[in-house]
């Protein structure tokens, strides 16, 4: 075992791991968790898939950035939608009589009955989950790559470097995981339009930075800065609550909703 | 053809099902890839992504509210 090379994939990985199942918790918890573990299970099996044929050439074959461009914008697009419907609902300008706001209005009583939700695969959750932890994977499964392949001294050395490498990043997906099964249950007690506020303000913020790697941009304070772009939209979505009330009250709009 | 527009219509409404923001969206991230390839305005490619999406949900919210 080469320490080392464990501890170090074993941090660089838990950030990605954190940054899989943030997005995989908000689909589970406002979707359902068919959709999001499907998602998850068929980005785990493509991963398998790519490692397998590439081994470690993967580093060579995949293009990384185009990968984080893409993934990026579609969660960009996804994220602003959500957030958009979010920011009307909380300013009352979405209205109460469409089928969209029956339909979450139907799940809300069946949630309060402790009935079960539909639960079919939805495409947008099994998407957005998929998307997610296949860039994830891919971004873990490079970072065992270099820090098992760079710790080599000798050829002879490189098996128990990489191996090292790979139980680190193991070992942090399963602490992810467990914290995920903790975190699971108080989620469910967030209310639904609150939630998918933040599933907005979520794929917004990743969808940016993923995209902004994408096209070349260097954050400042790398993976921290993800924390400042969550800010920054919550602030923004903040004011544009409070313009749309107060636009919404010089036009006569109603303010319906939200129920909650 | 109807099959070709009804399946273009349905990936569109998947993905995003609004214009402004699709527009919007596309438009800033070429701007910036026009930036980070420029050299000079490398260092503010970063905010202008931010600036360009922040507006895009701005002018989208705005038509909502003019609509």
């Amino acid at each position: 075992m080469e320490w080392s090379s464990a501890v170090s994939a074993f941090l660089a990985s838990l950030v990605e791991f954190v940054e899989a199942l943030t997005i995989v918790l908000v689909v589970g918890v406002t979707i359902n968790w068919k959709s999001a573990l499907s998602g998850t299970a068929a980005a785990l099996l493509t991963l398998v898939g790519l490692v397998a044929i590439f081994g470690t050439a993967l580093v060579t074959f995949v293009p990384i950035e185009a990968l984080r461009l893409i993934v990026g914008v579609i969660l960009v697009l996804f994220g602003l939608k959500w957030l958009k419907k979010a920011i009307m609902r909380y300013s009352g300008l979405k209205a109460l009589h469409d089928e969209e706001a029956i339909y979450e209005e139907e799940l809300r009583v069946m949630r309060a009955r402790g009935e079960s939700l539909p639960n079919r695969i939805d495409p947008f959750g099994f998407a957005t989950a998929f998307k997610s932890v296949l860039l994830e994977g891919l971004e873990v499964a490079f970072i065992v790559v270099t820090f098992g392949t760079s710790a080599a001294r000798t050829q002879s050395q490189q098996t128990t470097t990489l191996l090292s490498a790979a139980i680190g990043a193991v070992a942090a997906a399963l602490l992810v995981a467990v914290a995920g099964l903790l975190i699971r249950g108080p989620l469910t007690k967030i209310p639904e339009n609150t939630l998918k506020f933040s599933v907005g303000i979520m794929l917004t913020s990743f969808g940016t930075f993923w995209g902004g790697e994408g096209l070349g941009i260097e954050w400042p304070l790398a993976d921290l800065f993800l924390l400042v772009l969550i800010g920054i939209y919550l602030a923004l979505s903040a004011g544009l609550v409070a313009w749309l009330k107060a636009s919404g009250r010089t036009t006569g709009r109603s303010a319906a909703l939200p129920t909650e | 053809m109807q099959t070709v527009t009804g399946v273009l219509k349905g990936v569109f409404n998947f993905f995003v099902g609004d214009w402004i923001i699709l527009g919007g969206v596309i438009f800033t991230v070429l701007i910036v890839a026009v930036l980070e390839n420029s050299g000079q305005l490398q260092q503010w490619s970063g905010w202008v992504l931010l600036v360009g999406l922040a507006l895009t949900l701005v002018a989208t919210l705005g038509r909502e509210l003019r609509s």
